[in-house]
């Protein structure tokens, strides 16, 4: 199990996330740039009320995500369609004795939503990934979140 | 280029609504892949179906669409609006 630990910010959990294109094929004769295969560290506001992973416009942007599909969602008004994408989410997970972390992919891609840019988080982290661990509230404020691998 | 994927994907997805209650019942949760409004396959992770629209059609505009009639529901962004 891999565990990230944190407390409350503002009553809201804010984490650090990798997230890495999906692109596992070689790129195309006469492409010479290399796919990116490294996570990209953002950050992320765990919303277990949302029931898929959404990126803002910032991140879609820096890793040149291709948009892949389309998605109604409903808002305070009205359905409204956004863009879908294929990405996968990684966490830095705490170590022992001071060892720098290595990133640790959750699970497998998953297909994740366009929202606007926000100035506190570029990652909405839904249940998609939320329910592959478990995570934990203390009164004190403090959090916990643990991933199997 | 951008462009062309996304008149595809929007035409895409059209088609796709108009197939989903044909789909529903057997292929729930899967996710299908469409090119040229029609469907090209089903898949049992969104990675398999990305595969298979690369490998039948390179760079071409193909796009991918989960099965499901469940409401995706954006927590904290319930209030935010599209990008376009």
């Amino acid at each position: 199990m891999r565990y990230l630990r944190g407390r409350l910010e503002n009553s809201r959990i804010r984490i650090k996330v990798g997230i890495r294109p999906f692109r596992d094929y070689s790129p195309v004769d006469g492409n010479s740039t290399p796919f990116a295969i490294e996570y990209t560290e953002f950050i992320a506001l765990v919303d277990t009320g949302a029931t898929r992973t959404c990126v803002t416009e910032n991140v879609v942007q820096k890793l040149g995500l291709q948009r892949r599909g389309r998605e109604e969602i409903w808002n305070i008004k009205r359905p409204e369609l956004h863009w879908t994408y294929m990405f996968h989410v990684g966490i830095w997970p705490e170590t022992a004795h001071g060892i720098p972390p290595t990133v640790f992919g959750i699970g497998d891609e998953i297909v994740g939503i366009d929202v606007g840019n926000n100035r506190f988080f570029d990652v909405l982290l839904g249940m998609d990934i939320i329910r592959q661990g478990y995570m934990h509230l203390e009164t004190d404020g403090t959090f916990e979140m643990g991933f199997p691998g | 280029m951008a462009h062309a994927i996304e008149v595809e994907i929007e035409r895409n997805f059209a088609a796709f609504k108009d197939m989903l209650a044909n789909l529903l019942p057997q292929n729930a949760g899967q996710y299908a892949l469409l090119h040229d409004q029609e469907l090209k396959g089903l898949y049992t992770t969104p990675g398999d179906a990305e595969r298979a629209g690369y490998a039948q059609f390179k760079e071409a505009p193909y796009s991918v669409q989960l099965v499901t009639d469940e409401p995706i529901d954006l927590g904290f962004y319930s209030y935010a609006l599209s990008q376009g």
